[in-house]
């Protein structure tokens, strides 16, 4: 294939499309939302809740993922990622349902939870970045579905129209090989060079002279005879593929002697292809512009120009570098790679915030975090961590800091699920199952239980105190305890408790019509004097501290009214 | 719905004004007291005017205001239908909620709520309920039972002790050294008594006085019907027959003796037996009692060719006074033998709790177990039974001896969380954040311990300080 001379073009007036989303990280936030949570399919279609797609569409890269479910209660990008994951074996549900009664038409999902096969995701995240492309460009390459080809079914980004599904259960299609076409095709974008715009059409051109059965053999299978022995009409290479004026008709055949034959069906595959496969995983760019067939359905030649990537030729040639990680003195952490560098994310994450996420992560270290990990994971080295991942020494500010980090982990140690042993620790019945000394006679056990099982049945007539969860339990005043016993508890309960009461004076005016209580109350407003109203009582109540403003309110209606305060006795 | 935010619902929101003004006047509020409704609210729970309002009630209303007591909950206005309602429409059936419980709402409202010694008000929360109807709740409170008249029209005094039958009890005793009970009816394991590694069972509990009363009570309830007298009530309100009858009885005064048919007037309307129905079932209140008093349950007392009943005053936990030398003594192994017929049956579950028994040629004997002994130590320390054993039955002495000095010595704390502190200023921060003493406990070498409920607060002030809490778990 070295012989292929593609046409270069300036893409300059034509539409460019560059795929916005990121899958790879898409996926694993996915997979990340699953596994920290219960999330139940619906019962009726077996979809995403609206709840979880809400959430999800917060976490993912495509932008238009929540107006979508706001407009649609659906999205594209989610739903792709989702089959995804279960294609890949990362996650499990019933995807085919049951028949809830004799005459359902539909299946029903009752309680169908995903569930996490972390197994599969383990085996996943063990495969060096290389091994990890192949395993997902692979699942989605070998999926033979004819009905599901590019032939029929646009790409999720794409916006190239397929044929009608007319027919399509006989002749020719049923037999093709859809994934050796595909990976032919990547082959041959293989031979491209990275960055430059090449005519779609000069692509076809090439396959319609070297290679023109790439996707359909030069020697068609004969048709088997039907059920009842009956020989169907022999088979016709395009016989499969018809074009119409209307969306979805079939009224125009496509006969094999026809001169462009090829380019109404090999080429409309290929610029499907392109806009399938290649441009969900970041492989080409594409440039779209006017059909050559205006009137006629499916597009043809719209897809003008695609340019291959460079982290596509790397993953082709098997030289995928490795994610370059260089810790930056401020204590950021850059992470470079041209995938998504899920092995260093994941061991990064936890003790790190996001600050950036592109081609090049920006990560910063959080002292929080990194403490909250040490106190869970006695055997985490964070220096020796970033010294594994990073490519150049640590920067000696950030190894003294983290240093220091580590000291700060277990200044306070929990011990959760253990008991506590007052008495005589070197009885055998303890002696094995003391975790920590204290004092001679004072010892954390664990299995508090058995420890006293085992005093019982050595008579030692043991005590077990079982401490209530709102407080310690005293004990008996005869026990010899360092705990507090009942007596004194009982003591220090007769205690009279210190009691602070606040007290607040109010001062409630009665009016003897609705009319002046509307008066005084602007005044009072104006006055910004906080009161409380009662409209049926007609009465305003305000705080003794605020008696100034309500005073000079007061003077102000002494304007209109003769005014004389009595006290309700 | 709490009772205050029922008083608060009801003062505010569900009573109108003429509602407000026929409480005053039923309870005797000075019109001061009714000046606005929240002084009102104030009020309405006070004793004021309790006694006499409850005093205008009915008999029926009575019987019907000490069922709510019993329930000690809102209820709704199905409650009193059969009351107020025993005679529905033809229609009733086909009725909404609000026209079946119309009529039944009035009443209650006017000769309940109008005296001010029921609170009613609309329970928001209740999302099942559409109508208004459904979601008016009732409640009789607690600061109102005190007040309430005797149920009873017509009750004797005697100052006697009345006739107690315990011969079936005793029977089932025997159980333990091999003779089956002739009298019991209730057949299989479950109140079989026996013995499982030297502990006394009843069936597959631990030998206990309530245990032996719950099978009375199961024994009585079976007579009843195999004696076919009605005994089941499907209401929803109602209480079940037997449980009607022991809250019934329990409501007399000391000394206080009544007839069945003054037993029946209170028990229908406690099950609400026949309320509704034109054709009423007849309550066979003597044959019950008569069962109840052969099963030990009730005892009887026959005046003027009369008989009369009530509850047991002393029942299965008298006796304990008995000088013990009439049913212990010491065997030649010095070993306690036990007398099944004299026994009282309190000393029988104490000696099940600390000794270990067995039966030899049909006769219960006990030896003491440390390991029972000590579990039991603080409750059997001040038990008139002890005192005797130690003086009367050496193996116990010698047993109990070794309890008392080996007691409290040997301490296992559970269900409790412990914590190791480095940092100083953490430390006076907890010291100061937390000063109850059963709330954190400072131990030697930096080492506390705390109940489960300080957690947050301590996780609060850990993370406050800028550290973390490092998690041990126990496996």
């Amino acid at each position: 294939m070295s012989d292929i001379k593609l046409t270069p073009i300036d893409v300059a007036g034509l539409d460019i499309f560059t795929n916005p989303c990121q899958l790879r990280k898409d996926l694993h936030t996915f997979i990340d939302y699953i596994r920290s949570r219960q999330v139940k399919r619906s019962h009726r279609n077996n979809n995403l809740s609206k709840t979880d797609l809400r959430r999800l569409a917060k976490l993912m890269t495509d932008s238009e993922a929540q107006d979508h479910i706001k407009e649609y209660g659906e999205s594209d990008w989610i739903d792709y990622i989702d089959w995804l994951a279960l294609e890949l074996d990362f996650i499990y549900y019933d995807s085919e349902g049951v028949y809830a009664g004799y005459s359902s038409r539909e299946p029903s999902f009752p309680d169908n939870y995903i569930e996490f096969q972390a197994d599969n995701y383990e085996k996943f995240l063990a495969l060096s970045l290389a091994e990890q492309e192949h395993w997902l460009l692979e699942r989605l390459i070998n999926d033979g579905n004819s009905s599901a080809s590019e032939f029929f079914s646009p790409g999720l980004l794409g916006r190239l129209n397929g044929f009608s599904h007319w027919g399509g259960a006989l002749g020719v299609l049923p037999t093709l090989d859809f994934p050796e076409a595909r990976w032919f095709l990547l082959d041959i974008l293989n031979h491209c060079q990275s960055g430059i715009w090449f005519t779609t059409a000069s692509l076809v051109q090439y396959l319609k002279n070297k290679h023109p059965y790439f996707l359909i053999p030069q020697k068609l299978p004969s048709p088997k005879p039907d059920r009842w022995g009956r020989s169907p009409a022999p088979t016709t290479r395009y016989g499969n593929f018809h074009e119409s004026k209307h969306d979805w008709g079939h009224e125009i055949d496509i006969s094999e002697s026809d001169p462009d034959a090829f380019e109404r069906v090999e080429g409309r595959y290929v610029e499907r292809f392109l806009e399938n496969i290649p441009l969900t995983l970041h492989y080409v760019d594409l440039a779209y512009g006017e059909s050559q067939s205006k009137n006629l359905n499916p597009s043809l030649n719209a897809l003008c120009a695609f340019r291959v990537s460079e982290r596509f030729l790397q993953l082709m040639r098997g030289k995928i570098p490795a994610p370059k990680v260089t810790v930056q003195p401020n204590f950021e952490i850059h992470v470079e790679s041209a995938f998504y560098p899920l092995n260093a994310l994941n061991r990064l994450g936890p003790l790190t915030n996001i600050v950036a996420a592109d081609t090049v992560t920006i990560l910063k270290l959080d002292q929080k975090k990194v403490t909250t990990q040490l106190a869970a994971d006695e055997s985490l080295d964070v220096i020796k961590l970033l010294q594994d991942l990073s490519a150049q020494k640590l920067p000696q500010n950030v190894l003294m800091e983290l240093e220091e980090w580590t000291g700060h982990s277990d200044v306070f140690t929990l011990y959760d699920g253990f008991g506590l042993f007052e008495g005589n620790a070197k009885l055998p019945a303890v002696t094995d199952l003391i975790v920590e000394d204290i004092t001679p006679t004072l010892k954390i056990v664990r299995a508090p239980a058995s420890v006293f099982v085992r005093l019982e049945e050595t008579e030692q007539v043991p005590l077990l105190i079982s401490h209530p969860e709102n407080g310690l339990k005293p004990l008996p005043d005869k026990a010899k305890t360092i705990f507090v016993k009942k007596s004194k508890l009982a003591a220090k309960a007769k205690k009279k408790q210190a009691l602070v009461l606040k007290r607040e004076t109010a001062i409630t005016l009665h009016f003897p019509t609705p009319e002046i209580l509307e008066e005084y109350r602007r005044a009072m407003v104006r006055a910004r004097c906080p009161i409380t109203v009662d409209k049926n009582k007609h009465t305003l109540t305000y705080a003794e501290q605020h008696q100034t403003p309500a005073k000079a309110a007061l003077k102000a209606m002494q304007k209109k009214y003769r005014i004389k305060i009595e006290d309700i006795v | 719905m709490h009772t205050s935010l029922m008083v608060s619902d009801m003062c505010h929101k569900a009573l109108s004004e003429a509602d407000i003004k026929a409480i005053c006047k039923n309870r005797g509020f000075s019109p001061q007291e009714a000046t606005s409704r929240a002084l009102f609210e104030n009020f309405l729970l006070s004793d004021i005017g309790v006694e006499a309002a409850l005093q205008k009630l009915t008999q029926r209303e009575i019987s019907l205001l000490y069922l709510l007591k019993l329930k000690h909950k809102a209820v709704d206005v199905s409650f009193f239908q059969p009351l107020y309602d025993n005679q529905p429409g033809q229609n009733w059936r086909y009725s909404t909620f609000t026209q079946r419980y119309q009529k039944t709402f009035k009443q209650v409202k006017q000769s309940l709520v109008r005296r001010g010694i029921l609170l009613l008000a609309e329970d928001a929360g209740a999302i099942d309920a559409n109508a208004k109807m459904e979601r008016w709740r009732f409640r009789f409170p607690k600061e109102f039972e005190q007040f309430l008249p005797s149920p009873f029209k017509d009750t004797v005094t005697f100052d006697h002790l009345g006739e107690f039958n315990e011969s079936l009890v005793r029977d089932k005793l025997l159980e333990i050294v091999g003779q089956r009970s002739s009298s019991s009816r209730l057949k299989g394991k479950q109140y079989y008594i026996h013995l499982v590694n030297g502990q006394l069972r009843l069936g597959d509990k631990r030998f206990l006085v309530s245990h032996l009363q719950d099978w009375q009570k199961d024994e009585w309830a079976f007579a009843i019907r195999e004696s076919k007298v009605k005994h089941t009530v499907s209401k929803t309100h109602a209480l079940p027959l037997l449980e009607g009858i022991t809250y019934a009885l329990a409501l007399l005064k000391a000394q206080e003796w009544i007839t069945p048919q003054e037993l029946s007037v209170l028990l229908k309307v406690f099950t609400f037996w026949s309320l509704e129905s034109k054709n009423e079932v007849k309550l066979d209140a003597d044959k019950i009692c008569q069962v109840g008093w052969q099963w030990g349950r009730l005892i009887k007392h026959v005046a003027d060719n009369q008989v009369y009943y009530r509850l047991p005053d002393n029942n299965l936990l008298a006796g304990t006074d008995l000088d013990p030398a009439h049913y212990l003594h010491l065997t030649q192994t010095q070993t306690l033998a036990l007398n099944l017929h004299l026994i009282p049956y309190q000393s029988l579950e104490y000696l099940s709790r600390v000794a270990d028994m067995k039966v030899l040629d049909q006769q219960l004997e006990a030896s003491p177990n440390l390991v029972k002994m000590g579990r039991v130590m603080a409750s059997i320390q001040s038990h008139s039974l002890t005192a005797w054993l130690q003086e009367n039955a050496p193996t116990f002495a010698e047993a109990m001896k070794t309890i008392n000095q080996r007691w409290g010595k040997q301490i296992v704390h559970q269900d409790l969380l412990i914590a190791k502190i480095k940092d100083l200023s953490l430390k006076v921060a907890l010291q100061k954040a937390i000063t109850a003493p059963n709330q954190i406990i400072f131990l030697p070498q930096d080492f506390i311990a705390f109940p489960r409920q300080q957690l947050k607060t301590i996780e609060k002030l850990v993370n406050k300080s800028g550290h973390v809490i490092k998690w041990v778990q126990a496996e």
